[in-house]
């Protein structure tokens, strides 16, 4: 007999056993103790997050009129671009909101990505990159997507899939990287400020899904407020190049805390 | 930083460990379920002297409960449905050891769709009315209803034998 193939009482009774098997299921759950002061941190960089993006929008609106009144002064120029490349708008303090918004310029020499969800956390990326971070109310492990192609959101999310990615199937030489944070670094080649190379590892089925044909997995120690934690890059690539692999090395070794 | 107010302090002593295990039921993963609350009570705190006189509880679970649909609609994380569940445990095993009891609900709970999840952890965990649960998750109670009875279908298939589950006797369950 199935779990609630109706008895005697039927749907009561059917509702009470699984309120029964709810209460049952749950495990002992730890409570750390500086619960409360990681609320207070949260609370707190939410609030300045928020008073600095108005303080942005506010400067920019300031801006946008200053514009618009000295409009009729300013001569068009013909190769003026219609948006900011990432370099100039960091991809981690881009968006208004703290929706996960992909970039949609591509990174140019020198970019840093901040990761809102790991204060003070940089990467910096290649030339020709794109970068969609979490925000600060998003779970705190996962710290963003990053790729060497242009991200999607219309792209739609499989029920089955692990994680799910704003982007389509890869293309040769073509790389996600997912970054996040694992917990704490205990292990050799990942103290602080230390990584350990990417190394190749059996391609999983989310990587698969991903048209990848091969994963890597590079792990690198930050400090992060005064605690030494393990942040790890994996790389799912389509045939990739040397100068990808390379990049994406470099990626990796970047990442560090600025302050 | 702010300090807490004793009373915030109090509150979140209090009622932490109840919503840890609702947070718990919907993620899957105590690290999450961790993370999952910590967001809440961060949300709740800058609101708190105007909440703490008018069932704060309630607003903190609402908020822990959409703050989880909205994860899960932003695809943070790998913690979408699976698609196939592993075989209930044959009746010849003994299902009772361990945390086996746990993963096979947890399991069980973790394939319906968000919506439902919540539906099911609100209603028969928190033990919350229809109504209630409606107000949590902002929507009709016909719809509440509606995914109570598709989330109870869905369970029907994927949870073993009751008597494995319900009639340990007097065999320690987890």
């Amino acid at each position: 007999m199935s779990w609630s193939e109706p008895r005697r009482g039927g749907r009561e009774t059917e509702e009470e056993e699984l309120r029964v098997l709810l209460h049952r299921a749950v495990p002992a759950l730890a409570t750390p103790e500086d619960r409360m002061e990681r609320v207070l941190e949260r609370a707190d960089r939410s609030r300045r997050r928020r008073r600095a993006t108005g303080l942005g929008l506010g400067l920019t609106g300031g801006l946008l009129a200053a514009v618009l009144a000295a409009a009729p002064a300013i001569a068009p120029a013909p190769d003026r671009g219609a948006v900011g490349p990432a370099a100039e708008r960091p991809a981690g303090t881009s968006s208004p909101s703290n929706a996960p918004t992909p970039s949609v310029s591509p990174t140019q020499a020198g970019s840093l990505v901040r990761f809102p969800q790991a204060e003070g956390l940089t990467a910096a990326l290649p030339p020709g990159w794109y970068v969609q971070v979490s925000g600060v109310d998003g779970p705190s492990d996962h710290l963003g997507y990053l790729a060497n192609r242009q991200f999607d959101t219309k792209v739609p999310c499989p029920q089955e899939a692990v994680f799910c990615p704003p982007i389509g199937a890869l293309t040769s030489d073509r790389a996600l990287l997912t970054v996040k944070k694992v917990g704490f670094a205990d292990s050799v080649g990942t103290a602080n400020g230390e990584s350990a190379g990417m190394v190749d590892i059996a391609i999983d089925k989310d990587c698969a899904s991903q048209n990848g044909s091969r994963e890597l997995v590079g792990h690198r120690g930050v400090s992060l407020r005064n605690t030494t934690v393990r942040i790890e890059l994996t790389a799912c690539v389509r045939v990739p190049s040397d100068r990808t692999l390379q990049q994406v090395q470099q990626v990796l070794e970047s990442i560090r805390v600025a302050r | 930083m702010r300090d807490a107010t004793p009373d915030f302090a109090e509150f979140v002593a209090a009622c932490s460990p109840k919503l840890l295990r609702t947070a718990w039921l919907l993620t899957g993963d105590p690290h999450q379920a961790e993370d999952l609350l910590q967001t809440a009570l961060a949300k709740v705190w800058p609101r708190w002297e105007r909440i703490a006189p008018d069932r704060p509880e309630a607003y903190l679970r609402k908020v822990l409960v959409n703050c989880h649909v909205s994860w899960w609609r932003r695809r943070w994380t790998g913690e979408l449905p699976h698609g196939e569940l592993p075989e209930p445990p044959p009746a010849a095993a003994d299902p009772f050891e361990g945390v086996v009891l746990g993963q096979v609900v947890a399991e069980a709970v973790r394939a319906l769709p968000p919506r439902q999840r919540a539906v099911v952890v609100l209603r028969f965990f928190e033990d919350l009315s229809v109504e209630e649960t409606a107000e949590v998750l902002r929507c009709t109670t016909g719809t509440v209803k509606s995914q109570t009875h598709r989330a109870l279908a869905s369970l029907r298939g994927r949870l073993p034998a009751r008597e494995l589950l319900l009639d340990g006797g007097s065999r320690e369950l987890v």
